[in-house]
């Protein structure tokens, strides 16, 4: 998997759309030209090493580590807005007041495992 | 010769050209005026519209303009701008007038209309109480409110907040409520005399949105585009008055020249502006000067008539902090797609205990994109999705607005490059009127924690002012009269902010406009001689 599907399938768990992808790339192209030679080799290597991008992103976010992967999956986040076979991940049209409730309790615990993951695989990446 | 030439297409220059038209006077403006890409407009709801097409166009743009807070090498500007269809309204600004900024971030316009282009379409009155250190009271300014809510239609209702801004018979009936803002408002009417004790009022917005049909333009039809579209039927700006004041021959309107300095002949002053996109020199002649480039944009010709590369004029701007409010009852609802994106409702705290007056604006949430929002959110990337889709149909956000005492005004200066240079002050703001604001929002139903409030960087209340203040007597360069003449430059005019000794804690843009007809006026009485 190249990056763009990577950072995709992290957070939709579905294959990236050929068009988002397209545009993936050429917004990546401009975003990454802020970063030093040294942060987008620190960035490639994390991408190429790491499976689980979304674990290493949450704690990268709130360590300030790999500044780039952050800025991306952010990018796909506002990507996938635009299409509307992804419109459902951002906006609920059905009262769903339990699931609402449910899915805020279980996001919580769900994003506690995803943090722990992330250190483990942030430390395996310094080795 | 021009009779009046007026630099800028903003509120105050469109306001003062409509005065001067009123009383049968063409005046020349001379703006760089870029306008709105030429786009199929929508016509339909955002959420209808997105659903059946890809919006990658409308929310990110073929030079992905809509990333532009994700951009490591851009300082970071207000959602609403960095839509490919409103980026016209900062388009080029830095190139056209660059600045240097020290802790301070200034949002520039060259648009047609100026700013209001994306205003948020509030407009309150300035009473006696904000008009403190003003050479002008309320009642000066009164015809003026009264022949602009004509001009323009504003809905809103006389209410709680009628105090602070003002009796209006004109209004149009008020926007309808999203259910955010009337559970705010209902619990509000609960604890009313408790929290009016206390200083607060809560009351719908004077906004300039129609409610209902007038003069052509459509009343407000809740489709969540007002992050989006340029020009929404229902909302006013300027560039239409603009656009009739043409029609009627009242103005001439120069489009693209960039307004560099003045210089005297004789009878007459001679503007110097460069045309876009030649670059070359052209000169304007008139008989009286109206500067309406914006507080900033005004100064920095004042400064560079003169040459002056060493004053440091005072810059000010309204402190804000930004409260996300959560309901809990609302989590999990669906969205409200039939809903007003800009404000809701006005919050006002005029707090003995804290001696101060503070106003809010509660916005709900349904405009922006959500990929806005998602770094607000400290949840791992899918479950931060999840809580957007969840917890944003019960999300509103205030702006809260603080007046700033003059000696912690930025500061303005032009170097010898030509570029501004500005360095904003650090203005403490008490965490207990924070923690006490959070207090009172729980009996209006609505919930936040103080490490959650967000302090706007000093410039992003987009409400500057102050650079060449109007006193009672002027004794001093960049000062004015009561009539906004600058002091040693006889039939020159400022009429936008600049000329605001002091900044109330709302939104001036209606008191701008107000003033900037009564100086209109005063110039007509004077070439009437």
């Amino acid at each position: 998997m190249d990056e763009a599907e990577k950072i995709f399938y992290s957070i939709f768990k579905t294959p990236i759309p050929l068009s988002l992808r397209e545009r993936f790339q050429r917004a990546s192209m401009i975003l990454s030209t802020g970063y030093t030679q040294e942060e987008l080799a620190e960035h490639d290597r994390a991408v190429n090493r790491v499976n689980d991008l979304e674990a290493l992103e949450l704690v990268a976010r709130h360590t300030k580590k790999f500044p780039l992967l952050v800025v991306k999956l952010h990018l796909m986040i506002y990507l996938a807005e635009t299409l509307p076979e992804y419109r459902s991940f951002y906006i609920n049209r059905n009262d769903t007041p339990y699931k609402g409730w449910g899915f805020l309790f279980l996001s919580s615990v769900r994003t506690i495992l995803k943090f722990l993951k992330g250190f483990l695989l942030l430390a395996r990446l310094k080795i | 010769m021009n009779e009046v030439l007026i630099i800028g297409s903003g509120i105050s220059g469109i306001s003062a050209a409509l005065c001067l038209a009123d009383q049968g006077i063409r005046t020349c403006i001379l703006d760089v005026g870029f306008e709105p890409p030429q786009q199929e407009k929508i016509n339909i709801n955002l959420y209808d519209f997105c659903d059946k097409n890809d919006c990658f166009d409308l929310m990110i743009g073929e030079d992905f303009e809509g990333l532009h807070n994700l951009d490591r090498r851009k300082k970071n500007i207000p959602a609403k701008l960095t839509a490919p269809r409103m980026r016209f309204v900062i388009d080029r600004a830095q190139e056209l007038s660059p600045v240097k900024e020290t802790n301070f971030q200034l949002i520039q316009s060259f648009a047609k209309g100026g700013l209001a282009n994306a205003w948020g379409a509030g407009l309150m009155r300035y009473k006696s109480r904000d008009l403190k250190g003003f050479p002008v009271d309320e009642g000066e300014l009164v015809p003026y409110y009264e022949r602009l809510t004509k001009e323009i239609g504003i809905s809103g209702e006389n209410d709680d907040l009628t105090p602070y801004f003002g009796q209006d018979d004109f209004l149009q009936r008020p926007l309808e409520l999203s259910a955010n803002a009337s559970e705010i408002l209902r619990n509000y009417f609960k604890n009313r005399k408790k929290l009016n004790k206390q200083g607060v009022f809560v009351g719908r917005p004077r906004l300039s949105v129609l409610s209902e049909e007038r003069e052509g333009r459509r009343s407000c039809s809740y489709t969540n585009l007002e992050f989006w579209q340029p020009h929404l039927s229902c909302i006013y700006y300027p560039s239409w008055t603009l656009d009739r004041l043409i029609d009627r021959g009242d103005v001439i309107y120069r489009k693209g020249f960039l307004a560099k300095s003045w210089y005297r002949q004789e009878n007459a002053i001679v503007v110097v502006a460069e045309s876009i996109p030649e670059r070359k020199r052209y000169s304007f002649k008139c008989r009286k000067l109206v500067l309406a480039a914006g507080a900033v944009g005004s100064a920095k010709l004042a400064l560079a008539s003169r040459k002056d590369y060493q004053s440091k004029l005072p810059l000010l701007d309204n402190s804000a902090l930004q409260f996300p409010f959560i309901f809990p009852r609302r989590i999990g609802k669906k969205i409200e797609k039939h809903s007003f994106g800009l404000t809701q409702l006005i919050f006002v705290y005029d707090s003995k205990k804290h001696d101060c007056l503070t106003q809010g604006s509660i916005l709900e949430m349904t405009s922006p994109a959500r990929a806005e929002l998602f770094a607000s959110f400290p949840f791992a990337a899918a479950d931060n999705l999840r809580m957007i889709k969840y917890t944003l149909p019960a999300l509103a956000v205030m702006q809260l607005y603080l007046s700033v005492p003059p000696e912690k005004s930025a500061s303005l200066s032009l170097n010898k490059t030509g570029a501004l240079e500005i360095v904003g002050e650090k203005v403490e703001i008490s965490k207990e009127l924070i923690r006490d604001i959070i207090k009172i929002f729980r009996s209006l139903g609505a919930y936040t924690f103080p490490f959650l409030v967000q302090r706007v960087p000093n410039g992003l209340g987009i409400h500057y002012a102050g650079t060449l203040p109007m006193v009672k007597l002027p004794k001093k360069l960049y000062q004015c009269t009561k009539f906004g003449e600058l002091f040693a430059e006889p039939h020159v005019y400022a009429v936008d902010g600049s000329v605001f000794p002091s900044l109330s804690a709302k939104n001036h843009a209606f008191a701008v406009m107000a003033n900037a007809m009564r100086i209109a006026d005063h110039i007509a009485k004077t070439l009437r001689g």
